[in-house]
């Protein structure tokens, strides 16, 4: 059976990778409502002084924190 | 006086990047932060174009189309069928959990995040050494393949010495003053470009060559077998292939990075949504192109069927449409080369000087700038002289960012893992794939796959046993970690 072409020129080869994008966005969107919550309030508000990374802003050597 | 268009395009374009640089560095300030991770203040537009952006190469509209022109439209599928999926999913499976530890601890390059989550300076040194490895390497093949581009475009009207240059300089102009911001920025505007002037060749190739239904019809009566999934490889292959391409993108370090210096969580969603839809019509134009040039100039060999895109817009369109191309492929070019710069002098100094060397944030901002213009010079030498060891290691530095990731999902879900797993997951697996490569080990080892199938898997293999034959980590160390996602993911503000 011969597919058609997609808006008359994409050959289903090529044309259903279209539609296989448009599956990505919609699984991403499913993953986000179902499986991707927003950090609570407070989470970075108070950094674990113990062992703050390179992101430091007051000027110390940062390199990753305490490893050993 | 008679210049030609695309050398007034060139200075206009250098101008632009000159003006995007200065003005992005008055808003630049000197620390580490702001530096090397924009003050982990990414807006939605800016992480989606960085990451998209860095992701697209001059393999995107060169060698990607030459693979079309020969293989047909299954060449999509081929190259970047998993992608569309696959790759904005790691964002969410590693990167949004490594963006909850940086925000948290202060953690800016996957040095720090893996090393943290181990307590393990040795963890955080073998991440830093396989991701030089592979990144520096795989630079001088970007600068190497964009001065060719350059030069080949340009009907070498300046030699390939010259184009390197170019191409490094023009890079550093913006990138020195304004580190990711500058980058970011510049990345913005130029994929905004890259999509717009690619569609509109699409467009104008197309309305040349008598319009989309004419090409196809030539296509089903001249070589209707381009019009098919391409039969010119095999299903392991296929496999491979893709499993390589999707699962590389985020190891790359300039990618891990940004993901860093992302704004919110909900900025980061937005990207993955869009993600899938901005690959596929990048590529797929592509591939259409590449496609399309077989029926307009056919009879290429694979060296000039790899610049079919710049062959098309020469034969078929104005001066104009050509200068265009040429700042498209420039653009695509320093997007990849400037981010991987500050990602490899960030580590080195974040990762590496800071170990050994009491330093300030301002001062890491100053030694970040230096180690910006040594490895520079260092990537630009290589590019010149391009030895076989090095430029061997680029052709499978994919293979390597992909076989860590295994390391990086077991460290971010699993608490048993530890440092002793870890390393050997990280170490042996490369040490297997460079013996693949150089046919140490016979090739009926790999089953008929890409090295780096199996090395993936050995990967996965060795952090759950060496781990689990080990001492179980700290509950401290673990509850550092994993309290975090537990607070994160237990079931509190799900849309």
């Amino acid at each position: 059976m011969e597919l058609p072409l997609l808006w008359g020129f994409m050959p289903f080869a090529f044309s259903y990778y279209v539609f296989y994008a448009l599956l990505a966005s919609a699984v991403m969107i499913l993953i986000i409502k179902l499986a991707w919550p927003h950090p609570p309030e407070g989470l970075f508000e108070h950094p674990n002084s113990e062992n703050q990374g390179a992101g430091q802003e007051n000027g110390e050597s940062g390199n990753g924190g305490n490893t050993s | 006086l008679n210049i030609p268009v695309e050398w007034i395009l060139l200075v206009l374009y250098v101008l632009f990047l000159v003006g995007i640089g200065g003005y992005v560095a008055t808003l630049t300030r000197n620390t580490r932060e702001d530096y090397f991770l924009a003050g982990r203040g990414l807006g939605s537009l800016a992480i989606f174009m960085a990451l998209f952006a860095s992701n697209i190469t001059a393999f995107t509209i060169i060698g990607h189309a030459g693979l079309a022109y020969e293989m047909g439209y299954g060449a999509f599928g081929y190259v970047i069928g998993w992608s569309i999926f696959i790759t904005p999913f790691t964002y969410y499976l590693v990167g949004y959990r490594s963006w909850l530890l940086g925000k948290r601890y202060g953690y800016a390059t996957q040095p720090q995040v893996f090393g943290g989550i181990l307590n393990s300076r040795a963890v955080s040194l073998t991440f830093l050494v396989l991701l030089l490895f592979y990144t520096l390497p795989y630079m001088v093949l970007s600068i190497r393949g964009g001065a060719i581009t350059f030069y080949t475009v340009t009907g070498e009207a300046v030699s390939f010495e010259v184009a390197a240059a170019f191409i490094v300089g023009i890079s550093l102009l913006y990138t020195i003053p304004a580190g990711l911001r500058g980058t970011v920025w510049t990345d913005v505007f130029q994929g905004i470009f890259f999509l717009v002037v690619v569609v509109l060749i699409l467009f104008a190739v197309g309305v040349e060559l008598g319009g989309f239904s004419a090409i196809t019809q030539r296509l089903l009566e001249e070589d209707p077998v381009l019009m098919e999934r391409s039969q010119s490889f095999s299903t392991i292959d296929w496999f491979s292939y893709s499993f390589k391409n999707s699962l590389a993108v985020i190891v790359f370090p300039q990618m891990f990075i940004r993901i860093l210096a992302t704004r919110n969580s909900v900025v980061m969603q937005k990207a993955t949504v869009f993600y899938p839809l901005a690959l596929a019509l990048v590529f797929g134009v592509s591939t259409l192109l590449g496609v399309w040039g077989s029926i307009a100039i056919p009879g290429l060999g694979a060296d000039e069927a790899s610049y079919i895109v710049p062959a098309l817009i020469s034969e078929h369109l104005a001066p104009l449409w050509a200068a265009l191309g040429l700042v498209v492929i420039l653009s695509v070019i320093k997007s990849s080369v400037d981010s991987q710069l500050l990602s490899v002098s960030h580590m080195v100094t974040d990762d590496f000087l800071s170990r050994y060397i009491k330093i300030s944030s301002r001062q890491a901002v100053l030694w970040g700038r230096v180690f910006l213009v040594i490895f520079s010079g260092i990537a630009y030498y290589i590019a010149l002289i391009e030895p076989a060891a090095i430029m061997a290691v680029a052709e499978y530095a994919f293979s390597g960012f992909s076989i860590m990731l295994p390391v990086m999902i077991t460290a971010l879900y699993w608490p048993r893992a530890n440092k002793y797993g870890v390393c050997a997951a990280l170490i042996v697996p490369a040490v297997m794939l460079q013996l693949w490569v150089v046919g140490w080990l016979p090739s009926w080892t790999t089953f008929g796959f890409m090295p780096v199938v199996p090395a993936f898997f050995l990967a996965a293999l060795l952090v759950v046993v060496v781990s689990l034959l080990t001492p179980e980590p700290p509950a401290s160390q673990r509850e550092k970690t994993f309290g975090l996602f537990r607070k994160t993911f237990n079931g509190v503000r799900l849309h």
